[in-house]
């Protein structure tokens, strides 16, 4: 079985303890990265890992990530390692700088052994559109993981590691946690510094990760928070960090609330009994969670809102992908240097990137900007204002996480649907308010998890992670 | 909003400097036709155009400026590592001027 099913806390315990040493720790991750038949990893650096595992002779027993082994989402720059974010237009790419959250970890004593699968350039939910191909679900290698942070997921599901870092713009992190049956955490956005993570849509992407527990989540939080000068939209305010204290001891009390189309329009009826069971459940632990009535027009607003601003911010964003200072390059016959960026970009980019660019381009169209872009932005508006309302009365939303276990393969669909796509699309609500927001592991169905999310007011991440560690706690009763 | 045609999208495609295959051209006029169905999610929320427009997630202002720190550049080898195309220090670009 090995010892990386076990939590950070609890690694931290034996490292320090000498039960263990980085050493072996390392090495098990290792080869157990190096064995990895779901297509998580788009680049391994066992060697290196091992080489500095091997000069770690004493645990910092202050430092609770000291000697422990991770894996990091392909869209941080990591200098002197190759990142591509999963796209052939970053193809040869080494960053000449490290991210901040890299720095951070690095410098808490934890050890980096592979750059994960994506989604290209991080857009997309189902972990299948990486240029290495689909990444898969341990649990059930017919299935998806979800994405778009896919590899950082299922490397936590199969042990390879106690954490990892992905990043989260819809529910890239919250939505592959609940098909992993793992936690996933975005904390609020502004809390963890983005400097050196590939921007997909600026306004919405936030670093977050998975762990095993709501504990090793708080722990994660306490190293990676904090005010970063090279990241303009870094937080420079005052907020409560007691997050390893509240996720050890609990919150006494809190108020929650649902929105009933979120629960009642789940198709499977089981599902949405196990849903009012726990909110029984959580009464005896003084958690009260009441319906709370929502317009559904609002609801049905989330995912044009979504598509359209990320899509649109992307456009922009990815405009440096010209294949001349970095990336693609190749077999390029060009006569001037547009006919080059062009030809660069084509190949650099799958048809679904295309696709996401065009609707954002089209969307910032003079003609057009009003009508789309700038509505998009309006509704955004509305449902955060509405967002606010609600956590003026509650402690948080709870709500499932996903409607169902994760999709298989076969099933997945790489368009938009005409119809209102709230019930999969709902947690992009966290990123619109940039709302603490975390997913839990909750029930199983034929064997296969569904996790239960809970989002927050902004800067609420303590009491959030509060609040979790009593759901934790009842759901792992109720087991 | 302005009609949408495959020139329309042809021209997208060539505002952001990438080609359209035939087939990426089909899958994409398909996506259209969903997305016109979901702007209509947008224009259904009553007076929605009185709202102001979201463009940061929460209300967070700093009045402050920045001082002038002063950094190194990246050195030309550096910029250099990345490039596939060079010659001596600079960045190998097809013809750029007389276009």
């Amino acid at each position: 079985m090995g010892n990386l099913n076990k939590t950070i806390a609890m690694l931290h315990d034996d490292l320090v303890n000498n039960r263990v040493t980085s050493y072996e720790l390392v090495e098990e991750s290792c080869k157990k990265v190096t064995d990895d038949t779901c297509n998580m990893y788009e680049k391994k650096i066992v060697k290196d890992a091992l080489k500095r595992a091997k000069k770690k002779t004493s645990i910092d027993k202050n430092k609770l990530l000291d000697g422990i082994p991770f894996v990091l989402k392909d869209n941080f720059s990591t200098k002197g390692v190759e990142s591509t974010a999963s796209s052939n237009s970053l193809n040869g790419y080494i960053p000449l700088y490290d991210a901040t959250v890299y720095t951070k970890l690095k410098k808490a004593g934890a050890i980096l052994i592979a750059k994960t699968s994506m989604d290209e350039l991080a857009m997309g939910g189902t972990g299948t559109t990486s240029h290495i191909g689909p990444t898969l679900n341990p649990l059930d290698k017919t299935r998806i993981i979800g994405g778009s942070s896919a590899g950082s997921c299922a490397a936590v599901v199969a042990a390879h590691c106690p954490f990892s870092i992905g990043s989260d713009t819809g529910d890239s992190v919250r939505k592959p946690a609940s098909y992993g049956g793992i936690v996933g955490f975005k904390p609020t956005y502004g809390l963890v510094s983005r400097y050196g993570l590939f921007a997909f849509a600026q306004s919405l992407d936030t670093v977050a990760y998975f762990s095993k527990d709501v504990l090793d989540s708080a722990i994660l939080t306490e190293v990676l928070a904090g005010y970063d000068k090279n990241d303009s939209t870094s937080y420079k305010g005052k907020y409560d960090k007691s997050f390893i204290k509240n996720a050890t001891e609990g919150v006494k009390s809190a108020k929650l609330c649902y929105f009933p189309q979120l629960v009642d329009n789940i198709k499977d009826k089981k599902i949405v009994d196990e849903y009012y069971k726990l909110i029984e459940k959580l009464k005896k632990h003084n958690i009260t969670v009441e319906k709370c009535e929502i317009d559904e027009k609002l609801l049905n607003a989330i995912y044009p809102a979504y598509m359209i601003i990320s899509s649109a911010e992307a456009s922009s964003n990815n405009a440096c992908l010209d294949g001349l200072r970095y990336g693609i390059s190749g077999d390029i016959n060009a006569d001037n240097y547009r006919e080059y960026i062009k030809q660069a970009r084509s190949k650099g980019f799958s048809d679904m990137i295309k696709r996401r660019f065009v609707i954002g381009s089209f969307s910032l169209l003079s003609d057009n900007k009003q009508e789309i872009f700038l509505r998009a932005q309006k509704a955004r508006t509305r449902i955060v204002k509405y967002m606010k309302e609600v956590f003026s009365k509650y402690d948080g939303l709870l709500v499932p996480a996903s409607q169902n276990v994760a999709p298989l393969l076969s099933d997945i669909v790489y368009s938009w649907t005409k119809e209102p796509n709230y019930i999969d699309n709902h947690m992009a609500i966290g990123n619109f308010g940039g709302f603490p927001s975390i997913t839990l592991p909750w029930i199983e169905k034929d064997n296969l998890p569904i996790g239960i999310n809970l989002t927050s007011d902004n800067f609420k991440d303590a009491n959030l992670l509060g609040i979790a560690k009593v759901i934790e706690d009842t759901v792992k009763e109720e087991n | 909003m302005r009609k949408i045609t495959k020139q329309v999208l042809i021209d997208c495609a060539d505002n952001l400097l990438f080609n359209l295959s035939d087939i990426e051209l089909e899958k994409l006029e398909k996506d259209f036709e969903n997305f016109i169905s979901q702007i209509e999610f947008l224009k259904a929320l009553d007076d929605i155009d009185s709202e102001v427009c979201t463009t940061f997630p929460y209300e967070y202002y700093s009045n402050y400026l920045r001082d002038d720190v002063p950094t190194k550049p990246l050195k030309t080898k550096d910029v250099l590592k990345n490039v596939n195309n060079k010659f001596a220090d600079m960045i190998k670009v097809s013809k750029v001027i007389g276009e």
